[in-house]
């Protein structure tokens, strides 16, 4: 574990936390729902952020944001919009999050592993990755974590 | 792609699922949590560009200012919005006492 690099940990974890939470989030259409994946969505930024290297803005954006959407969600108690007959969402509203969230991810695992190479390094060597293998492994943990994540939504929607 | 690359892609994708959210949801509190989502996406993409552009100077202070700046602004959204409803509740009770 001496030679293990945190940093990729903290950026699959942070894009897991913050893309993935606001996918469902679009896709939702229950407003409580919605304030606790936006939750977990701010949690993911604060993530973000510290695998940027800004600890103080991270911290305030924390504490700002999570305040911020605990008062949300006990106003959502205390002031309920006038009951609409729930409009029931469209395929494409559902779907289009979905396939949203999986292209940006597919771009970003692209952008993170397939870096330009210099032509002269392509004769000699084979193609390096930019980064260790390890964090293949926490891609696929990633996905694990998104695949419970909607079989959670699911389920709360059944109930 | 640098790593900067990578920032904006996430930035680019929370801005695009608050614009999506704003746009299918029409409930108002929805609305303040999307915009909090396309606020988070202003941030990420602010700080990545203030970390590799302007490397070697101290940012911390002027990514504070900007986040609270922005927060302070949401804040000052949803305490108009829950007094607008607040009202509107209050009027519409009136109107059916009498």
């Amino acid at each position: 574990m001496e030679n293990f690099h945190w940093t990729p940990v903290l950026f699959w974890l942070a894009v897991g936390l913050t893309l993935f939470p606001a996918g469902l989030a679009v896709a939702s259409s229950n407003v409580r729902s919605v304030a606790h994946l936006s939750l977990i969505t701010h949690f993911g930024i604060f993530t973000l952020l510290i695998s940027l290297g800004a600890e103080l803005p991270a911290i305030i954006y924390l504490i700002l944001n999570l305040s911020l959407g605990v008062c949300i969600l006990y106003g959502i108690d205390l002031f309920p919009i006038p009951a609409k007959p729930p409009a029931r969402k469209r395929k494409i509203a559902v779907i289009l999050p979905a396939i949203l969230s999986a292209i940006i991810f597919l771009l970003l695992v692209g952008a993170f592993y397939f870096t330009p190479q210099p032509v002269a390094d392509l004769f000699n060597d084979r193609i390096q990755p930019a980064i260790t293998d390890q964090s293949l492994l926490l891609i696929l943990i990633g996905v694990f974590f998104v695949i419970i994540l909607i079989s959670a939504e699911q389920l709360l929607r059944k109930k | 792609m640098n790593t900067i690359t990578l920032y904006q892609i996430i930035g680019a994708g929370l801005f695009i699922f608050g614009c999506c959210g704003l746009l299918c949801n029409k409930n108002c509190w929805s609305s303040i949590i999307f915009m909090q989502l396309m606020a988070g996406g202003v941030i990420v993409n602010f700080l990545a560009v203030v970390r590799f552009c302007r490397a070697g100077q101290p940012a911390e202070m002027l990514t504070a200012v900007f986040i609270i700046g922005i927060m302070f602004a949401m804040i000052v959204f949803a305490i108009i919005f829950t007094l607008k409803v607040f009202l509107d509740e209050s009027e519409s009770n009136s109107d059916i006492e009498p």
